[in-house]
């Protein structure tokens, strides 16, 4: 029995009977995905006993019901195959279409943060630089005359220091750069220059915009 | 007699953003170049941007209120706002 997909098929009078299916085709239709082989000049049809010529580019099957129904469901399992392709297709694109994004942004990312680190590091004298690549964090002069901490981060890292240097109580501070710029966020490395280079030359307009906690 | 030229480093504006900073090199005997600089200052400083005037080792720097020519490099940073 050959398999027949009749979704393909451009028919204007295609009708279902019980046991009777009647074509139509024209000579610009292909046979894409049919397995009826054979052939005459407009398409590829198997002439096979069953099949009859009612007229030209008419063919009648005669088939049974039973055979009719279990066509109707290959065509039908067909398209959900067919269809069911395409989506798994699509998903799998728009997987590798986020990853790619991904990696690139978190390059980018990793770029931004080497590029605003060197800027951070070269605004420490020696001592500072060691300090903080064996601690991990800064130690600046204020420019009024106190010390502070900043820690890694942009938000509430920012300690007041006795002059022992250990952290004052009620003595952390919050105040960053606005993280965002039209394209995208700061890397946090950006916030410490920005607090170091406020607390160094404007320590009383840190401590005016900084909430304390 | 053997002439020897020192090529100076340009003077770097340096703007705080997402790719880490954006910098603006010039010159300050190009007038055409500190123009550009003194503009892009401007401009920046016009978004509520601060500006520092820095040196090595974080020697004689300030506050910049207005355009430095002669700073070797300047640092720009968006306006703080209390955390």
């Amino acid at each position: 029995m050959p398999t027949v997909d009749w979704a393909g098929w451009q028919s204007s009078t295609t009708y279902w009977t019980t046991n009777t299916t009647s074509l139509m085709w024209t000579p610009e239709y292909t046979t894409t995905g049919y397995t009826i082989t054979g052939g005459n000049s407009y398409g590829s049809i198997s002439i096979t006993p069953n099949w009859s010529r009612s007229q030209p580019n008419e063919y009648i099957y005669q088939a049974p019901a039973q055979t009719v129904d279990e066509w109707r469901t290959l065509v039908r399992q067909s398209e959900d195959a067919r269809r069911e392709r395409q989506r798994e297709r699509e998903r799998q694109r728009l997987f590798n279409e986020i990853v790619e994004h991904d990696q690139a942004a978190l390059q980018v990312r990793e770029r931004a943060r080497d590029r605003a680190t060197e800027t951070l590091l070269g605004l420490l004298n020696p001592d500072e630089r060691a300090a903080y690549e064996q601690d991990g964090h800064l130690v600046v002069a204020g420019s009024a005359g106190g010390r502070y901490r900043i820690d890694p981060g942009y938000q509430q890292n920012v300690y007041e220091l006795d002059e022992h240097g250990n952290r004052r109580a009620g003595g952390r501070l919050c105040a960053h750069p606005v993280m965002h710029d039209d394209v995208g966020a700061l890397p946090r490395e950006d916030a410490m220059v920005a607090q170091l280079l406020m607390l160094r030359y404007n320590e009383p307009g840190f401590l005016a915009i900084a909430n304390r906690s | 007699m053997t002439e020897t030229i020192v090529e100076t480093p340009a003077n770097v504006l340096k703007v705080l953003d997402h790719t880490g900073d954006s910098r603006l090199e010039w010159n300050p005997r190009n007038a055409d170049e500190v123009a550009a600089a003194h503009a892009h200052f401007d401009t920046m400083k016009a978004k509520g941007y601060l500006a520092y005037k820095v040196a090595a080792n974080n020697e004689a720097g300030e506050l910049l209120r207005k355009f430095d020519p002669d700073a070797r490099e300047i640092i720009m940073s968006p306006q703080m706002v209390g955390g």
